[in-house]
């Protein structure tokens, strides 16, 4: 088991940004009546997903949620040491999508800044990152980017992908404190095997973009998709998310000791309501400290957990420490859960963009 | 309790009776995917009151082996 705790390190304060752009998944074309998409929102959980109309990045959504944080914290943008970007949808292939960002944010020029290319679990393992980097003591604050336009990779007539994911840019602000007195703890996962489970087969190195890969083709019946569509393979994900999840937060909870009666909030990544019920019953947390947002904003991928924090838990974060342990999961296949005590986060109100 | 379990999945994948066969598995029509394989379950688990454990729940890709589970979590 690879575990981390990290000392000295509080969360400051978040923010999100979502489209302004709903779509309703009662509504959606790829149906052919409402019946078919209830089956889809009760098994799921999932109601509507905010969607970038074109033109718009992740970096986008991103600016507006970095700016206002900064501005609610009163951070300059060069007090930020570290810029950490969390996002596969990137900019360009190169550079680095957090190279960018530097200059449109004002950050200082040394700066330290790159990019994390990580899925669902990307949140989770870029706060044990950037932790890592602020608990020696020298980088005092930094801006953490959990950001995804799911919606511009996968093929809008793909049945078993569009009523599920959804458009988001998040930002944590972390900040070195030398009293801190509850430190961060991690537990680590990875199954490289299972990589094709959440993947777009065509596009990287290995397989480049053809013009056979940019034609539509009809795989199932209502499922269409290119070769450089983002493919879910449910079943496969379906039987990941309830073996892996639930098997890391038990061992984040064997491993430090935690009482889970002490648990103020079970922070899950947001795929599937079915599913993450069925992790929070095997820990055995009660319902009102397990916030969601998924009805709302669908699966974001790296953006689901912090998103759910400021959308759905703002006050209680604004208050006295509350104890958290969070799991993040999917794309990878990787995992990775944390226990961490959050208190006087100063949360901004959702931005729409 | 088999009858009322095969109606359920008829029902939720809107197909026929006479389509719900003891062997017929997730996959092998194009209504029984990942979606409505979730959907199966969980409407299954809310008519009859009962809760699959999470160990059991990727084996519940057949008609079969979602009847045999039901019975058992009735019977238990």
């Amino acid at each position: 088991m690879s575990q981390l705790t990290i000392n000295n390190v509080r969360i400051a304060g978040m923010s999100a940004c979502v489209p302004a752009t709903v779509e309703d998944n009662r509504t959606l074309p790829i149906y052919k009546d409402e019946s078919e998409a209830l089956k889809v929102i009760t098994s799921t959980g999932i109601e509507r997903h905010h969607k970038v109309d074109e033109g718009t990045t992740a970096s986008d959504l991103t600016v507006k949620a970095v700016e206002r944080l900064l501005t609610d914290l009163g951070w300059a943008p060069e007090d930020v040491d570290i810029f950490a970007y969390v996002c596969t949808s990137r900019d360009y292939i190169a550079p680095q999508t957090s190279c960018i960002l530097q200059d449109r944010l004002k950050l200082r020029n040394d700066c330290c800044v790159f990019d994390l290319p990580f899925g669902c679990s990307g949140w989770v393992y870029g706060m044990s990152i950037v932790g890592s980097l602020m608990s020696h003591g020298t980088l005092k604050r930094a801006i953490l980017v959990a950001a995804e336009t799911n919606t511009l990779n996968r093929n809008p007539r793909d049945t078993a992908v569009r009523p599920l994911f959804g458009d988001a840019a998040t930002a944590t602000a972390l900040e070195f404190d030398p009293d801190r007195s509850h430190p961060m703890n991690f537990m680590f996962g990875v199954d490289g095997s299972g990589y094709d489970a959440v993947w777009a087969p065509y596009g990287g190195m290995r397989r480049p973009v053809t013009p056979e890969a940019l034609v539509e083709k009809e795989v199932a019946p209502g499922v269409f998709r290119r070769g450089i569509d983002m493919i879910v393979n449910g079943m496969d994900v379906f039987g990941f998310a309830i073996k892996q999840p639930p098997r890391s937060l038990k061992e984040l909870i064997s491993t430090f000791n935690i009482d889970t009666d002490t648990v103020d909030l079970l922070l899950l990544h947001q795929a599937n309501r079915f599913i993450d019920e069925k992790i929070r019953k095997a820990i055995k947390i009660p319902p009102e400290r397990t916030p969601y947002c998924l009805e709302e904003y669908g699966n974001v991928t790296s953006a689901s957990i912090p998103l759910t924090m400021v959308s759905r838990c703002s006050e209680r974060l604004a208050g006295d420490d509350k104890h958290c342990i969070a799991c993040g999961f999917g794309v990878g296949l990787a995992w990775a859960s944390m226990e961490f005590y959050a208190g006087g986060v100063k949360c901004s109100d959702m931005i729409t963009y | 309790m088999e009858k009322l379990v095969k109606e359920i999945i008829a029902r939720v994948l809107n197909v026929d009776l006479e389509v719900i066969t003891d062997t017929l598995s997730s996959g092998d029509i194009p209504q029984w995917d990942s979606v409505g394989n979730l959907a199966v379950i969980s409407t299954i688990e809310q008519e009859l009151n009962i809760e699959f454990p999470l160990e059991v729940l990727f084996d519940l890709t057949s008609v079969q082996s979602i009847i045999d589970e039901v019975i058992k979590l009735i019977h238990d």
